[in-house]
């Protein structure tokens, strides 16, 4: 469970995130808004490559805020980035081992193998990541989130630029995630049938501002969501 | 996949065969010492810090203790280098190290490629041949640094991977574009060219 509260970030004179505060429990949850509501800042400030003005986060009873980045990823914080980050120069066995696991030796070669076939998409262990195509690299970022022993996994728009058949695939793949691993995964994503299709519950950002969250249906009917995001007319209040 | 004999995976990046070491010998060499780093853990690391250090972090890589150990084990490779240079020459003067030595040699490294082993063998041969070779055809050596210094600009500006990295790309490419003009079929000939669309005979 990751509680956050009173959640603000300023960038300069930019209020990026105010006054957030939200609790996401168990499952796969998904985080929506207009381009630059503050969706991948919150990411930022969950991973720790930015620090926020004031406000608290708790990932199952720790404060994440005290940890530096790279400890935040060996506490069990995983993400993916908006623009993929599969490292061109290692095999795809070697992109997902880079990942901190307080596993050795035999355990952690399995570990590692285990998160490949999880991921699918005909991705071979030995396959070097430079010569692979957008899905698959994505397939790969996603396949290093589940190494070792994830307990917040953090996706950003995994989905970005895929064919249909690939985000079909994605999305069966992030699915099956939270009873793969047991980790609370945060979806933030522009295509509403895979948030819809994988998201028990939903949030909503806007100019860094949380709109509405809860059930995910019921929150993209919601009439505030739909003027914010979607574009509809303004609503009479 | 790589197996080994007990039949699990051994990744090839990570892993050195029990008959590599038989042949190399356990003598602690300082190349044995990089060239096992660049295969383990550190070896990836490195590689995921030199493309992206935001990942690195995200996968709980701690930067700082990677790129001192990568100055470290650089500073021990030179020691090495120096301490050989001094029993072979048995005398060092500061004075034989000009600082156009050292310029010449990052144009080399740049020119051969700095993120490949391969490039560091390239470097050596545009150092230590390529000299040789022009004083042999008579080409005075101003036109070395002249050489140098477009190699430099030319790396910079479009194959910032040095020769290492784009001599096998370009190959590539003309292998490709052989291939291509190989299998291209010949030109159809005047008498047996298809009636243009709607140009039937009457």
């Amino acid at each position: 469970m990751i509680e956050v509260k009173d959640l603000t970030v300023k960038y300069g004179g930019v209020t990026s995130l105010d006054g957030m505060s939200i609790t996401f429990e168990a499952g796969t949850c998904g985080l929506i808004g207009p381009n630059g509501a503050g969706k991948t800042t919150f990411f930022n400030v969950l991973s720790g490559f930015v620090r926020p003005a004031s406000g608290s986060v708790r990932g199952f009873g720790d404060d994440l805020l005290k940890l530096s980045h790279y400890r935040r990823a060996r506490w069990g914080v995983r993400r993916t980035f908006q623009t993929e980050q599969a490292i061109e120069g290692l095999t795809v066995y070697d992109n997902v081992a880079m990942q901190h696991s307080p596993l050795r030796g035999a355990a952690r070669r399995a570990d590692v193998l285990g998160a490949i076939e999880f991921a699918g998409g005909g991705l071979s262990p030995d396959a070097r990541v430079g010569s692979l195509g957008a899905g698959q690299r994505r397939l790969v970022e996603v396949a290093r989130t589940l190494a070792g022993k994830p307990r917040l996994i953090l996706l950003d728009e995994p989905a970005a630029g895929l064919p249909e058949e690939e985000t079909a695939h994605l999305t069966s793949v992030i699915k099956s995630i939270p009873e793969r691993t047991g980790a609370l995964v945060i979806l933030v994503d522009h295509d509403m049938s895979l948030v819809s299709a994988v998201c028990e519950t939903t949030a909503v950002l806007d100019f860094g501002k949380l709109i509405a969250s809860g059930p995910t249906a019921a929150v993209l009917r919601d009439e505030n969501v739909m003027r914010a995001y979607i574009g509809t007319a303004e609503v009479a209040t | 996949m790589d197996s080994g004999r007990d039949g699990k995976y051994r990744p090839r990046l990570a892993s050195v065969s029990d008959g590599d070491r038989q042949r190399e010998g356990a003598r602690p060499h300082a190349d044995e010492a990089v060239a096992a780093d660049l295969r383990s853990r550190p070896g990836r690391n490195w590689a995921a810090i030199k493309q992206s250090e935001p990942a690195a972090l995200a996968a709980g890589i701690n930067t700082t203790y990677y790129k001192l150990w990568a100055l470290a084990l650089s500073a021990f490779v030179t020691g090495v280098a120096g301490a050989l240079l001094a029993s072979a020459d048995r005398e060092l003067f500061s004075i034989d190290f000009p600082i156009q030595n050292s310029i010449e040699l990052l144009a080399v490294v740049l020119m051969g490629g700095a993120f490949a082993l391969t490039g560091a063998v390239i470097a050596a041969f545009l150092q230590s041949f390529l000299p040789a070779l022009l004083q042999i055809w008579g080409v005075p050596n101003d036109w070395l640094i002249i050489l140098f210094g477009v190699g430099v600009m030319q790396v910079l500006a479009t194959a910032p991977g040095g020769i290492a990295d784009q001599f096998p790309k370009d190959m590539k490419r003309l292998y490709r574009l052989i291939r291509r003009l190989v299998s291209r079929p010949a030109p159809a000939s005047s008498s047996g060219t298809a009636p243009a669309k709607g140009g039937e005979a009457a």
